[in-house]
């Protein structure tokens, strides 16, 4: 986090304000990136690939829950784990040294919530159906990183994506990474007004509403072909 | 001499080894070559989008960033082909698994570093160079036999520091004996202070990252020198050679501090 308080302080230097973000809000956005990104501690994929791998698939799917309802709770728990763990540490020091990140409103940080909750939805899902590759495939290997850094640099957790070119910050908007990062974190820095805001949150709801879609699908689907392994 | 010749050819079959079982595997090279290219090349493309609109970043302009964090990428790669071993130290200590370079007549440490010669550090190699090309040709930089020598020096010694700080945390081991992995908290370092100027971080953490953690010395400071710029302090001798003094001097530390690890070490528990 501090890294990349650093950075943006360079990099603004004497400026107050850049392609209409004052230098403070944009702190304030790296602050809480770091936030939201130790609140996104899936363990999903890798639980799926772990007991792909060592067969206890096969009593995760006997137990009179839904696999995915169990792998769901566990992250759910994680979360809360870390928000106390992590999240919240990371805010007081960020208060302490460099400045409190204050929201744009009330009804930013209200708005903000709802957004975060679909961002992490967002995220878990891709994160779900990256998983259930391992069904199929039982080991995913690099893929992985390949996934990790496109959610990383794509979803604008290091650099907004006001700052790409427009050619590309319009493929990008059409994909779901901005949604996980970047939406609610302009949110709470009160980047857009309330048009675009409410546009902006309508495409983010689509995209979990078909992410979800997609995740039934293919649930369904990789659970039936699912190969136990050892014994 | 024979003994040299001996360790040379036994050597070349670990490398021949590791080099077989990762062609094994076409398909993960081939990931691992996507995952890097991409990683680096929109991590560098990022960097471009933020000059394009801030200008320079504390002097440094766009062609000099891509030198310097080519530099850095160059000397990532060739410490991933070298020391992925100590990686997963931690592991080999606390299963026992050091027990069997025990057992053969041959250096420890020789065998421990030669276990896994990964091939998989090309694919950090080639994006590496390319953005490296082009900071150069932006710059309209010269190669000449010197440049090239103090490049040579620059990327060794980036690499000795880089691969001599993981062997000092996976030495820690011996006396801890837990798996810790430390491998993501330092990657993310190395990144952090190698890819752009340092003078961006308070001063006290300049200072930390160039005499206390030689962080500074893997890319900045040789890039600085080679592109002369200004430095925060003055050193005499030309910044790749220091580079490479503090690169094998921190390595050779790290192999002493194995050595000295490897007497503690008592096998598995049980």
């Amino acid at each position: 986090m501090f890294a990349s308080i650093f950075f943006w302080m360079a990099v603004y230097g004497n400026r107050d304000s850049a392609m209409g973000v004052t230098r403070e809000s944009m702190l304030t956005y790296a602050i809480m990136s770091a936030f939201i990104g130790s609140l996104f501690t899936y363990d999903v994929e890798d639980r799926i690939i772990q007991s792909v791998r060592k067969g206890s698939i096969a009593l995760d799917m006997l137990k009179p829950v839904g696999l995915f309802g169990i792998f769901l709770a566990e992250d759910i728990g994680g979360m809360l784990v870390a928000l106390l763990q992590r999240g919240l540490p990371l805010l007081i020091l960020a208060g302490l040294f460099i400045q409190m990140p204050v929201p744009a409103s009330g009804l930013h940080l209200l708005l903000f919530i709802p957004c975060f909750v679909l961002s992490y939805a967002i995220n878990w899902l891709i994160a779900a159906m990256f998983g259930m590759w391992a069904f199929t495939a039982i080991s995913l290997g690099p893929m992985r990183s390949v996934k990790a850094h496109l959610v990383t640099m794509l979803s604008g957790s290091l650099v907004p994506l006001w700052f790409f070119p427009g050619w590309l910050r319009g493929v990008l908007e059409v994909l779901p990474f901005p949604y996980i990062y970047q939406l609610p974190l302009s949110v709470y820095i009160g980047r857009y007004d309330w048009n675009t805001l409410i546009n902006q949150m309508g495409i983010q709801l689509a995209w979990t509403g078909c992410l979800y879609g997609l995740f039934m699908w293919l649930k369904k689907r990789a659970v039936s072909r699912v190969m136990v392994q050892g014994g | 001499m024979g003994r040299i010749r001996y360790y040379c050819s036994v050597g070349s079959l670990y490398i021949k080894q590791s080099l077989q079982s990762t062609l094994e595997y076409p398909a993960n090279l081939a990931g691992w070559f996507i995952s890097n290219l991409m990683q680096f090349g929109i991590g560098f493309a990022i960097i471009r989008f933020v000059i394009a609109e801030f200008g320079a970043l504390q002097g440094w302009g766009l062609a000099e960033l891509a030198f310097l964090y080519g530099l850095s990428v160059l000397s990532h790669g060739i410490s991933v082909i070298l020391f992925v071993p100590t990686w997963y130290m931690g592991n080999l200590i606390v299963d026992g698994e050091m027990d069997l370079f025990l057992l053969r007549p041959l250096n420890v440490l020789f065998q421990f570093l030669f276990l896994d010669f990964n091939l998989i550090g090309i694919t950090d190699l080639i994006p590496g160079a390319l953005i490296f090309a082009y900071g150069c040709i932006s710059l309209h930089f010269v190669l000449t036999w010197l440049n090239v020598l103090y490049i040579v020096l620059a990327v060794v010694g980036g690499a000795l520091i880089r691969g001599g700080i993981w062997l000092m945390l996976g030495s820690i081991s011996f006396w801890v004996k837990n798996r810790a992995s430390f491998i993501v908290l330092t990657m993310q370092l190395y990144d952090k202070t190698t890819m752009y100027p340092l003078s961006i971080y308070p001063r006290f953490l300049q200072i930390f990252f160039t005499v206390v953690i030689p962080l500074g010395w893997i890319a900045l400071y040789p890039a600085s020198g080679i592109l002369d710029k200004t430095l925060p302090f003055y050193i005499p001798v030309s910044m790749p050679v220091v580079s490479m003094a503090v690169g094998a001097l921190l390595f050779l530390i790290a192999c002493l501090m194995f050595m000295r690890g490897l007497k503690r070490y008592e096998s598995a528990g049980t």
